[in-house]
């Protein structure tokens, strides 16, 4: 059965799923939503994702939306196929489970805020806060002082493995270093660099990188 | 066997996410205050538990987690009691969980802890609150509740008819909400009145409120 994914391909959050898709070789269709038409707004959407945001799956009868919710659920229907993104026991798991939150909770809003500023914004012709933008980018070197730290032990965010707990920085990290010109948080940092370039050059995020044909 | 330990603050909505957790699978656990007024969680030795400065960790054993809605979805996988699951051990269904504990991370929980900011902690400190950020932050919890109502017309609970984590987890932000004005969001939506009610009556929850009790006495 194909997933149907509604969203847009260069979006981050549907980035995310189309990334673990691909990692787990599931096949996929995109239903194009159109954000600029307000298309997320609409009532026949909303009846797929009740807050009005992409990505929203449907797999047979199966309808769910929140990326990370969506991530964790193929992860686990397909765990015997390709790479395992959830961990080997109960405890690796539960790492898992703590990394993809710190993601969600102490990285990716400040991210958001970042880019909607620097580069959102601008592309809609107004003008970004740069003060706020600024604010972010202090404490994103915070954030990634503590993954330079944690990275200097471990290879992958949870362990010696690539995860779902990697995969969700991909589309945000993407942001930063190509989009926002914040590629020095990354590049100054060894470890932090190290990491980015091996998750970015997996077969399954460059795939996606074609598809989104930026 | 050492004992399970949550290291936090009763103050900290986290931490009574957890504290729920620990009860609703009847686990023995050791609570340890950390001192949020007084910065303890952004020191040593704290930060070399949760970099992040964060509360609440948890230590089972030799392990050490920090972010609750990890800890409790490792909770519930671990410690599951048969029939009274809070997930499901099935993945299709576990992913419906999955997704309205994600709905409450995202939706509801950030427009919440604007209003207990606001009417809750500002005026313990003896400050006014600010009328439009909570005139805002209601309108945005209003549009929530009001998926919530929709949702909740067809499932006795947020993902399904069981009570699951993605119930469990609004717990804390519910209880302090529903003694501010803010009452009336919930009161004006009757299946989410109803909702609220059931998991208010949890004895697990029950307990949590109790530890608060004690600990203002």
């Amino acid at each position: 059965m194909v997933v149907k994914v509604h969203g847009s391909v260069r979006a981050a959050c549907p980035q995310r799923v189309l990334a673990c898709l691909l990692e787990k070789d599931v096949e996929f269709e995109i239903f194009h939503v159109d954000l600029d038409a307000g298309e997320h707004k609409r009532p026949e959407f909303l009846l797929r994702q009740p807050f009005g945001q992409i990505p929203a799956v449907e797999d047979g009868d199966l309808k769910l939306f929140e990326s990370r919710a969506i991530i964790r659920y193929y992860a686990a229907k397909y765990v015997d196929r390709g790479p395992n993104l959830l961990g080997n026991s109960l405890e690796e798991r539960a790492v898992v489970d703590q990394w993809l939150e710190v993601e969600a909770h102490n990285f990716n809003d400040l991210v958001k805020t970042l880019v909607f500023q620097i580069v959102i914004l601008p592309r809609m012709g107004e003008h970004g806060d740069l003060a706020l933008a600024q604010k972010c980018e202090q404490q994103l070197e915070k954030v990634f002082d503590i993954y330079e730290q944690h990275l200097s032990k471990s290879s992958y965010l949870a362990g010696d493995s690539f995860t779902l707990a990697d995969l969700s920085h991909l589309p945000a990290i993407r942001y930063l270093v190509n989009d926002a010109g914040m590629g020095h948080l990354v590049s100054e940092r060894k470890h932090v660099n190290a990491w980015w370039e091996d998750i970015s050059n997996r077969s399954a995020w460059k795939k996606l990188m074609e598809l989104s044909k930026y | 066997m050492k004992n399970k330990k949550v290291y936090g603050s009763l103050n900290s909505a986290a931490t009574l996410k957890v504290l729920a957790c620990l009860f609703e699978h009847d686990l023995d656990f050791d609570f340890v205050p950390i001192d949020l007024e007084a910065g303890e969680h952004k020191k040593k030795p704290f930060l070399s538990m949760n970099p992040f400065g964060q509360v609440p960790v948890f230590e089972d054993g030799d392990v050490k987690q920090f972010e609750s809605r990890a800890i409790i979805r490792s909770m519930g996988h671990q410690y599951g009691k048969k029939g009274e699951e809070l997930i499901y051990w099935d993945s299709r269904e576990q992913a419906v969980v999955a997704n309205w504990i994600d709905v409450e991370d995202h939706h509801f929980e950030p427009p919440a802890l604007k209003l207990i900011s606001e009417l809750v902690i500002k005026p313990k400190k003896g400050l006014t609150p600010d009328e439009e950020t909570v005139a805002e932050a209601e309108a945005k919890l209003a549009k929530v509740l009001d998926v919530y109502e929709a949702r909740l017309s067809k499932f006795k609970y947020l993902a399904s008819d069981k009570y699951t984590i993605a119930d469990m987890l609004h717990l804390p932000n519910i209880q302090a909400l529903i003694g501010t004005q803010a009452k009336k969001l919930f009161d004006s939506r009757p299946r989410l009145s109803e909702w609220c009610t059931a998991i208010l009556a949890r004895p697990a929850w029950i307990k949590v409120v109790e530890m608060q009790q004690k600990a203002q006495a």
